[in-house]
């Protein structure tokens, strides 16, 4: 199994970030992206992706989690800065770059637009990543529920969640155990293997479906996944979302 | 000055390091507010149609919805595994969408990409959130519908199974990457003319994703009859060879 697919999830902890409502988390998830789209200028995703950092460390998260997990973005908002220095050709030219047999004209709007757009990649992940690190599934999918979101969704969320894991590990025993019968040996039995593994998937999902049904069945399932409703917010979710709307608006008033 | 000419070449160095394919999701905060709910709005159709059509088979057949979640977990699963890439010298993913479409018809399989990438952005950290729309248009919609597409038209062309899953594959990976394409190159021309970009963004995805896409092609095809092979039942119960099967 690659390990570019290790799942964030944090089911059970202690930690007051870990703890607060998942309805309270996901109204300052969209609001903190929001303010990230549309502040524009060089200050505000910084400080967001900042203030991420900072909570995830409160949670209890080690920074080296955290770095290991903004490697791709850092990566991606790198690209995304170099396209917008060849795509973006206003303003006056800063700079003169040497490129193999030509030379790249770097522009002043070129280059704010780069930082900008790396800025807000980096801002938007630290974000997301702050929300993942210190949230479950199941928290955000009450969430979801109470802001009316079709209950088909959440369902399929949920036991597609549930058995990501599972089939996660059986696809790597199905793996290993081509590995070790030479299954992966050249690249033509590799592809061979790969489609085996994807047929024998689908027909152990299609009868771990039909056995999860009739468990479902005899607990009671009758079309719809019975949970318990959120409760109304405590007082401390209500002081957190205060304040976290208070900084977003702070930080979209400095921007 | 100097420090930018020594940073940029070790920056477009970056893009030639082999590494698995993360480029098929558009990060969060790559797209524009305006963009964002552009691509919210274009998806939001196929995903309500996807709903309503899995809802209403829910209603005749509760056993659907493990089914369909339990099949969309496998594709998710076996789009985060590996596949050999001799080109490159690395491996890549799979974009799963050709398979999830041959196996659950192109709406469910866009409910089913919408809820893969929520699932991704928020706990891979792959994608995200204001670029969920977007995501799900070009690999839930694009890909769904053009992989279902050719899965069909090869069927109607007497093609046999593997041909028409393969051609499938293939289709729904590289629509996929034209979607993305197309998305990026929308929100990130600046002030270069739109179809030169979008030219070289294609272009630069298509040194790896033409392997790619064969691979996945091959895969999909292998997969097909693996199953029909197998257990042929689940083909005719999910209707997958549908009218022209033989």
């Amino acid at each position: 199994m690659s390990g570019h697919h290790t799942f964030i999830d944090k089911e059970e902890s202690g930690n007051l970030l870990v703890a607060l409502d998942g309805r309270v988390k996901l109204l300052l998830l969209v609001a903190a992206l929001g303010v990230n789209l549309s502040a524009g200028g060089l200050r505000v995703p910084p400080l967001l992706a900042s203030f991420s950092l900072l909570l995830v460390l409160a949670a209890g998260v080690r920074p080296a989690e955290f770095a290991r997990r903004m490697l791709v973005p850092a990566l991606l908002a790198a690209v995304a800065f170099i396209t917008q220095l060849f795509w973006v050709r206003d303003g006056a030219v800063v700079a003169v770059v040497p490129l193999f047999f030509t030379a790249l004209n770097v522009h002043g709007g070129g280059l704010l637009r780069g930082l900008e757009l790396a800025g807000r990649i980096l801002g938007g992940m630290g974000v997301l990543l702050c929300f993942s690190l210190t949230t479950p599934l199941p928290e955000l999918m009450r969430g979801a529920r109470f802001f009316r979101c079709p209950p088909v969704l959440v369902e399929l969320a949920l036991i597609m969640y549930r058995y990501v894991f599972l089939l996660m590990e059986e696809g790597g025993r199905i793996r290993n155990a081509q590995k070790a019968r030479l299954g992966f040996v050249d690249f033509r039995t590799g592809l061979r293997s790969s489609g085996n593994l994807g047929g024998m998937l689908v027909l152990r999902s299609y009868d771990r479906a039909e056995r999860s049904f009739a468990a479902m069945r005899c607990r009671g399932y009758t079309g719809a996944l019975v949970a318990l409703p959120p409760g109304p917010l405590q007082r401390r979710d209500w002081l957190l979302l205060l304040a976290g709307l208070a900084l977003l608006a702070g930080l979209l008033a400095i921007r | 000055m100097t420090k930018l000419r020594n940073f940029l070449p070790l920056c477009a160095g970056l893009l030639l390091i082999p590494r698995p394919a993360h480029a098929m999701h558009i990060s969060e905060g790559i797209l524009p507010p305006g963009w964002a709910i552009f691509w919210f709005v274009m998806a939001a159709p196929f995903v309500a149609w996807g709903v309503r059509q899995i809802t209403q088979r829910k209603q005749a057949d509760p056993s659907y919805i493990p089914l369909i979640g339990i099949f969309g977990a496998a594709v998710f699963v076996f789009s985060c595994f590996p596949i050999p890439v001799p080109v490159a010298g690395s491996t890549a993913h799979p974009a799963g969408t050709g398979m999830a479409a041959i196996f659950l018809g192109p709406f469910a399989s866009v409910v089913v990409a919408f809820i893969s990438l929520l699932l991704q952005a928020l706990f891979l950290a792959h994608g995200g959130l204001t670029t969920l729309g977007g995501n799900t248009f070009s690999m839930g919609v694009m890909g769904s519908f053009s992989g279902y597409g050719a899965f069909r038209l090869g069927r109607l062309l007497r093609l046999n199974l593997f041909w028409s899953a393969f051609l499938a594959g293939v289709t729904a990976d590289l629509v996929t990457y034209f979607g993305t394409s197309l998305e990026m190159s929308l929100a990130l021309h600046g002030t270069q003319p739109f179809l030169s970009v979008l030219a070289q963004i294609f272009l630069a995805f298509m040194p790896t994703q033409i392997p790619l896409s064969i691979l996945e092609g091959a895969v999909t095809g292998g997969m097909i009859v693996y199953v029909q092979k197998h257990r042929p039942d689940i083909l005719r119960k999910l209707k997958v060879l549908g009218e022209v099967a033989k």
